[in-house]
């Protein structure tokens, strides 16, 4: 009897054997729940490890990016200095301005050149055009003497409707009345028929006319020297072109010159102390 | 003691191996739903932080985008400022242009931007748009010069198209095509295009005394970088 009780379950033991199982079979769930969670915990792991890099890569091409400009700009040197000044003319405008970086230190009104053509002997033609680009002061110079290039005489022979007679050094032109314009020195003298010289007293305006001819002195003769038309200073830029001043202020604001910048006297005064040679001059 | 210790001597053998599984089962149990749930929150909050690294992500992806294109554009500029020769800088943004010349501002210039549009008549239409980056001009329309405008232009306009499109003085006081035909102009006395309201699409209008100024400088080959 006692080993048929013993081996018989008590409720207590059917009791504790279905919490076991229970228990067991909730073991499996969360054995199986713990695995799964871990492979999402991963993979959820593994999206953000994803999403650093992403970003890390982002962020790292925006900086270079940003360095790269940096450099860019960095590297974009000036041609000129930043204590350099410069001057700027524009010719649609007929005014000069005299700039250091963005700063005006001086501006004024000025006359450029015409546009206009004349035509030469041989063919082709002058344009009286203020050149357009980068030129510079070569010199200053005080009381600068006009020589006339060769166009001047010609255009005032045809506003006179003269012909042309060009007197080379060591050359003598015979007149009709037995005297001849010839140079003696520097001068263009007349020798007239009984052998007595009269130095020739030139102006613009007023050049020598013999036999119904316009004379073009030679380039070295005083004759070729204007004194008074470019004002009382010149800024030198080359090529026969240059700032300076006139005998025609009615003309600044205008296109009225040959191909220089005429500017008022008082104002290539200022700028004859304010511009010194090397001073970059852009035309435009 | 010796009660506790007699009731649990008392216990058959099954009952206190039953017991012992079932509470070591049940606490296996707890550990793993523990586990379960840190588990959870773990994954929960790695997928908070990737959803916010990728937002990050996302604007970072744009400013580099921002700073690509910023990039380029800032190349263009650094181009425009070392040229030493002749040429035009415009900046799009601020709606200023600047003639410059080794690295010097010779004149500064407004300029009007002509809105983005597709012009023509299916299927040959034209996106036409403010371009960026480096052109050169190819050709110029002198003042005055006779010259045909568009048929899109009088569609744009409203205007009825005339029999000839060709009209001297179309482009007023003259005009420089781009290499890509983006056109610098200023807005004429007369024509379809005399409308301050009205700026032809993609292109870059000028003041008149800024066009006077700069379009005898604008001679083909001239390079006008826009940024």
């Amino acid at each position: 009897m006692a080993d048929s009780a013993s081996s018989a379950w008590s409720g207590l033991d059917r009791a504790l054997a279905a919490g076991l199982g229970l228990s067991l079979a909730a073991l499996g769930f969360l054995v199986y729940a713990v695995r799964a969670n871990q492979s999402d915990a991963a993979a959820a792991g593994h999206q953000l490890d994803e999403a650093r890099a992403s970003l890390q890569r982002a962020e790292s091409s925006a900086g270079i990016y940003g360095d790269t400009s940096r450099a860019a700009l960095a590297a974009s040197e000036k041609a000129v200095p930043d204590t350099q000044p410069y001057i700027v003319v524009s010719i649609s405008e007929n005014r000069l301005w005299y700039k250091l970086r963005d700063s005006v230190l001086f501006t004024t009104r000025v006359a450029t050149g015409t546009g206009k053509t004349l035509k030469k002997p041989g063919g082709k033609e002058w344009k009286f055009e203020t050149p357009r680009g980068r030129l510079k002061v070569e010199r200053r110079e005080v009381e600068p003497a006009w020589v006339p290039p060769d166009w001047h005489y010609i255009e005032m022979a045809k506003k006179k409707k003269l012909r042309i007679a060009r007197l080379d050094k060591g050359q003598e032109l015979r007149l009709s009345d037995g005297s001849a314009v010839t140079m003696v020195g520097n001068d263009v003298v007349k020798r007239l028929a009984n052998g007595d010289i009269v130095p020739y007293a030139v102006r613009e305006g007023h050049e020598i006319i013999a036999d119904g001819r316009m004379v073009i002195p030679p380039l070295t003769s005083n004759q070729r020297k204007y004194t008074g038309v470019l004002g009382a200073f010149r800024l030198y830029m080359g090529d026969g072109y240059g700032i300076h001043g006139t005998d025609v202020p009615t003309s600044i604001g205008t296109s009225a010159s040959h191909g220089c910048v005429r500017v008022r006297n008082e104002d290539i005064e200022t700028l004859y102390q304010i511009v010194k040679v090397g001073t970059p001059v852009f035309i435009y | 003691m010796s009660r506790l210790a007699n009731r649990w001597g008392a216990l058959p053998l099954r009952t206190l191996v039953l017991a012992t599984g079932l509470t070591l089962v049940v606490a296996a149990d707890v550990w793993l739903a523990v586990r379960v749930r840190s588990l959870q929150t773990q994954a929960h909050q790695r997928r908070i932080d990737a959803f916010g690294t990728a937002n990050a992500t996302a604007d970072a992806q744009m400013a580099a985008q921002r700073a690509r294109l910023q990039s380029i554009l800032d190349r263009v500029r650094a181009e425009a400022s070392a040229d030493r020769g002749l040429h035009l800088s415009v900046d799009v943004d601020s709606g200023a242009a600047t003639l410059e010349r080794d690295g010097l501002v010779l004149r500064t210039l407004g300029v009007e931007f002509g809105p983005e549009s597709v012009v023509g008549a299916a299927p040959d239409t034209q996106r036409l748009s403010t371009p960026r980056g480096v052109r050169t001009v190819k050709s110029v329309v002198a003042k005055g010069a006779a010259f045909e405008l568009p048929e899109w232009l009088y569609r744009e306009r409203g205007i009825a198209t005339p029999a000839s499109r060709k009209l001297k003085g179309a482009l007023g006081l003259g005009a420089a095509f781009l290499e890509d035909g983006t056109l610098i102009y200023a807005q004429p006395s007369d024509g379809p295009l005399a409308d301050s309201l009205y700026v032809w699409p993609g292109a870059l209008r000028l003041s008149a005394d800024d066009l006077k100024a700069v379009l005898p400088n604008l001679k083909p080959g001239v390079k006008v970088y826009l940024f």
